[in-house]
């Protein structure tokens, strides 16, 4: 009997954990845990300016934060808003959260929209150059594709990767990454020495410092010492830049080796060849990115402004 | 005879609270299943033949709409504009968005090219989960893949995709909203309509 007794009580508070437990990984995920305070805004641009705080009693949560996001819907049509919530970890400090409108995820940082002021001629080259790489580029790619074997192909670019060496070293440098730099420069001697730069043995081995994989450039340089885009710019030909990457573009140009060679033609020609040599996997991106979307246009410039933000960041 | 009967029904209770929380499943289980069930169907020799491709095109969209949740990635990137559609058009909307990702993104694979997806760690916020994988392309460079999860209908459910940390949702954002400024949802809706057609139309010539 005492046997019985046991067992159902241990089976009873088993259930009973079982249960708290689930109910407590439910609160966990669910949005509802204890709301503290709403912050409402009207816009994103002035989010904190005109934002409200509104206390909401712990009981029935999710009533009143229907009627009171009726209520903000009411004075503010397009109101976007956080809430501020506790989790049901006491332990845990305030999260921002977004909630029941789901329109941003954890990011609750605002995104300011690219500043294009010159839209129209951007829009302008870019279907000027979307023509020209598809009609133009692409096929005479696909003619070097055919005429040329991979190991040429992937040699040129590993040379190309291997003279571009001086633009990636100094920014280093001039980004305070001295590790970086370390790597840089042990990268091309490595490369040098083993192949004259036509094969890349040394992106096999492991870094002292993570690398960014596209390198450090001048672009990315402004950027680190915090100056902004400006406005942004289609370039003929170049395809998307911005103001501070078109600088950039200028100092990453006078620390291409490339450039002093003589006379300019000879210059220009291997420049060109190098260039031209390294967009196979440029166009079929290009195409991947273009192809999907609605507006290709805004696509290519959101894609391109973002991709320009992570690598300064890495 | 009473108190064994008690006993049964606790025990009962005891094995069903068990099984629920069997059914709670990890978002990046998930995803797993999802991906693997998609690189087999990329895999088998049935893809490889054109004849059978889109046969086992369709049932890869299948098991892409099981895993994403195009209301949840229109609703995103569409953004504050999102409450002025009615319910038929957001519908519509998400529909045509469905398709449109799946026309261009999935049907684009050619096949299997030796592509090795590797988990890369995992970030959590309150109820929203992003689990960071890596593609590892055939000649050695490595893409990084990005799946945002939310839970829904007892599982976890993608509603955002970041290559390269540039989000999808974001990308079709900016577009969108640019769009919504002068432009009705229906237009925007039979612009995405059209552009999902002109995609599936170009992967029938291929």
């Amino acid at each position: 009997m005492l046997n019985h007794k046991v067992f159902s009580t241990f089976l009873i508070l088993t259930l009973l954990l079982t249960f708290s437990q689930a109910v407590w990984a439910k609160d966990k995920h669910s949005p509802n845990a204890k709301i503290q305070n709403v912050l409402f805004a009207p816009k994103a641009g002035d989010l904190f300016a005109k934002g409200a705080i509104v206390v909401i009693p712990k009981s029935d949560i999710q009533k009143t934060l229907t009627a009171n996001q009726k209520a903000v819907n009411a004075i503010f049509p397009q109101g976007s808003f956080i809430v501020r919530s506790r989790g049901m970890n006491s332990g845990d400090a305030p999260k921002d959260v977004s909630l029941t409108d789901d329109l941003d995820d954890y990011d609750t940082v605002v995104e300011t929209p690219v500043y294009d002021p010159w839209e129209k001629w951007n829009r302008f080259w870019f279907r000027f150059n979307d023509k020209f790489y598809l009609k133009v580029t692409k096929p005479v790619y696909r003619g070097w594709e055919y005429i040329t074997p991979k190991p040429v192909r992937t040699g040129l670019k590993n040379f190309l990767h291997n003279t571009l060496f001086p633009v990636r070293f100094i920014n280093n440098l001039l980004q305070f990454r001295f590790k970086g730099a370390g790597v840089e420069f042990s990268r091309f001697m490595m490369n040098t020495m083993c192949s004259a730069g036509f094969a890349d043995p040394a992106s096999k081995k492991k870094t002292i410092v993570p690398m960014d994989d596209i390198g450090e450039d001048f672009g990315q340089t402004l950027g680190a010492w915090g100056i902004g885009h400006g406005p942004y710019i289609v370039w003929p030909f170049l395809g998307p830049s911005s103001l501070r990457e078109t600088v950039g573009a200028v100092g990453d140009w006078f620390a291409n080796p490339a450039t002093y060679l003589e006379p300019w033609w000879v210059s220009w020609a291997t420049k060109l060849t190098l260039r031209f040599n390294a967009l196979d996997r440029v166009l079929p991106l290009y195409e991947d990115l273009t192809g999907a979307a609605i507006d290709p246009y805004i696509s290519m410039r959101d894609a391109y402004i973002n991709f320009r933000n992570n690598h300064v960041k890495k | 005879m009473r108190h064994f009967k008690l006993q049964a029904l606790i025990l009962i209770l005891f094995f069903l609270c068990l099984v629920q929380k069997a059914w709670a499943i990890e978002p990046r289980q998930a995803l797993e299943g999802g991906l693997n069930q998609v690189l087999d169907l990329i895999k088998s020799p049935a893809y490889a033949d054109p004849k059978t491709r889109s046969a086992q095109r369709e049932k890869i969209a299948v098991i892409v709409k099981q895993n994403f949740d195009f209301y949840e990635f229109s609703l995103r990137t569409v953004g504050p504009k999102w409450r002025q559609f009615t319910p038929a058009q957001q519908k519509d909307f998400s529909e045509a968005f469905g398709d449109l990702l799946i026309n261009t993104y999935v049907n684009k694979i050619d096949g299997y090219n030796g592509e090795q997806i590797s988990y890369a760690g995992e970030r959590s916020g309150k109820d929203r989960t992003e689990i960071m994988t890596v593609v590892a392309m055939k000649g050695g460079k490595k893409i990084p893949v990005a799946y945002r999860m939310l839970p829904k209908d007892g599982t976890w459910k993608v509603y955002d995709v970041l290559v390269e940390g540039i989000s999808l949702v974001k990308n079709y954002r900016s577009q969108f909203q640019d769009i919504l400024n002068s432009s009705t949802p229906e237009q925007l809706i039979e612009r995405i309509r059209s552009k999902a057609n002109e995609a599936k139309t170009s992967h029938a010539k291929s």
